[in-house]
């Protein structure tokens, strides 16, 4: 028996590439979610007061339990509340949720990088709230901002697999159905983890990049 | 009750966790930083494979990680059992994290320090025992924290792999009784207190840390 099987990979390539697919839009519909959920988040704990230790708790806890656990949590617990979601549904709405709390630290640290006297000065200047945040705080806070964001795009990446365990077709259930119904398990898994590191590769390179751009732009802007 | 009905069940999966745990993590620390402090040096041939490791592990998902080892090295006639493949992956996996933080936190310490630490006339392992180790730890102590949660969170996926570890007891316990609010309340909140442990530890751990760094300094 062959240890590995060009006739085989080559038949399963089309297949995995296509639920690789269904792991980037998960990925991609997360992400989006994350940053949104992050800025209210964010929003909410620099505000300070109740709603901002209630946040803060919640998301400790959520920061410190597995995402697994979490996602058997919404996508069994919530249906016995009349809720009832597709399992995609399900993982984006958790890894959104999970991430979320992440990204609000990432736009946080951003945040606080901007001295408060600058703040201050502006604020002396009679500049408008939203004049303060869009042209003080957020030249300077967004290249802190998106090399952290891109990490946590690219750890998102690597947790889609756990969305296997609640029924959705991704890269990895596609993988190990092949793997099954074959009896051959090296092909299957080892192109789908030559396709989680392309991507993350990629996506490395293209926050690096965007970081370069951005340092450059803006600095240029606020000088 | 449905958790006192289970409860052998449900210590035993604590008990698989907290092992699997303990052994990914006493892997991924011995070779994160192994492998960290041989990336820091500028020649080495081992270079090559060192980050090919290190990009490999880093650059592919853990849950893919398990599988492979899992369900592809008995094909080269290597048959873990399921425990010992997830700490086998694990420790690889965050092991591969663990390199990119010391490195990370090595090139931070000047290099002048080595040097004078030489002129003052100490041997190397003098020199990096006593000057580089102290503010080594203090550095990599909140990256190694930050990935034990990581690593603590991870463990579940062994679940996949058919370790009877506790998100499996509870996956079980799931299909049996549909307690489901219960029964992964319960997981959430097992895996939160074993995590605040790890950060109480931790923060322990970086106050004597500080306290030996300063003690070589006296």
């Amino acid at each position: 028996m062959t240890i590995w099987d060009w006739a085989y990979a080559a038949d399963i390539l089309p297949v995995l590439v296509q639920a690789f697919g269904a792991s980037l839009a998960i990925t991609f519909q997360s992400f989006a979610g994350a940053l949104a959920l992050g800025a209210i988040f964010a929003w909410l704990l620099e505000n300070g007061g109740k709603p901002a230790r209630i946040t803060g708790a919640i998301s400790d806890f959520i920061r410190k339990t597995p995402i697994l656990v979490q996602l058997y949590f919404v996508y069994f617990v919530l249906p016995d509340t009349g809720i009832v979601l597709s399992a995609w549904i399900t993982g984006v709405v958790t890894l959104s949720l999970h991430y979320g709390f992440y990204l609000a630290e990432v736009y946080r640290a951003g945040i606080r990088t901007v001295a408060a006297g600058q703040v201050e000065a502006a604020r002396a200047l009679a500049l408008r709230r939203i004049t303060i945040f869009r042209k003080v705080i957020l030249p300077q806070a967004l290249p802190i901002i998106t090399p952290n964001a891109g990490n946590y795009f690219i750890y998102m990446l690597k947790d889609t697999p756990y969305l296997s365990a609640i029924s959705v077709v991704e890269v990895m259930r596609v993988s190990y159905r092949l793997g099954g119904d074959h009896f051959r398990y090296i092909e299957p898994f080892t192109i789908a983890g030559i396709l989680f590191l392309i991507s993350s590769w990629s996506a490395s390179l293209l926050v690096g990049l965007m970081e370069r751009r951005m340092r450059g732009r803006w600095a240029r802007r606020t000088i | 009750m449905i958790l006192l009905e289970y409860s052998g069940p449900i210590a035993r999966g604590i008990g698989l966790t907290l092992v699997i745990f303990a052994g990914a993590a006493f892997m991924a620390i011995s070779v994160g930083t192994l492998v960290g402090l041989l990336l820091a040096r500028s020649k080495l041939a081992l270079r090559a494979v060192l980050r090919t490791y290190v990009e490999v592990f880093r650059g592919t998902s853990a849950v893919v990680q398990l599988f492979w080892i899992f369900y592809v090295l008995p094909i080269f006639g290597i048959q873990l059992p399921a425990v010992s493949a997830a700490i086998l992956g694990l420790g690889l996996c965050f092991g591969a994290y663990t390199a990119e933080a010391i490195r990370a936190c090595i090139l931070q310490i000047p290099k002048g320090q080595f040097e004078a630490a030489m002129a003052l006339g100490m041997r190397r392992n003098q020199a990096f025992r006593l000057v580089i180790m102290p503010q080594l730890v203090h550095l990599a102590l909140p990256f190694i924290e930050n990935i034990a949660i990581l690593l603590l969170k991870a463990t579940a996926g062994a679940s996949l792999i058919t370790v009877p570890e506790l998100t499996f007891t509870g996956y079980i316990m799931n299909s049996a009784t549909y307690q489901t609010f219960t029964i992964f309340m319960m997981l959430l909140v097992v895996y939160y207190l074993i995590a605040s442990v790890v950060t109480l530890l931790a923060g322990r751990a970086r106050r004597s840390a500080d306290r030996w760094a300063n003690s070589v300094r006296a």
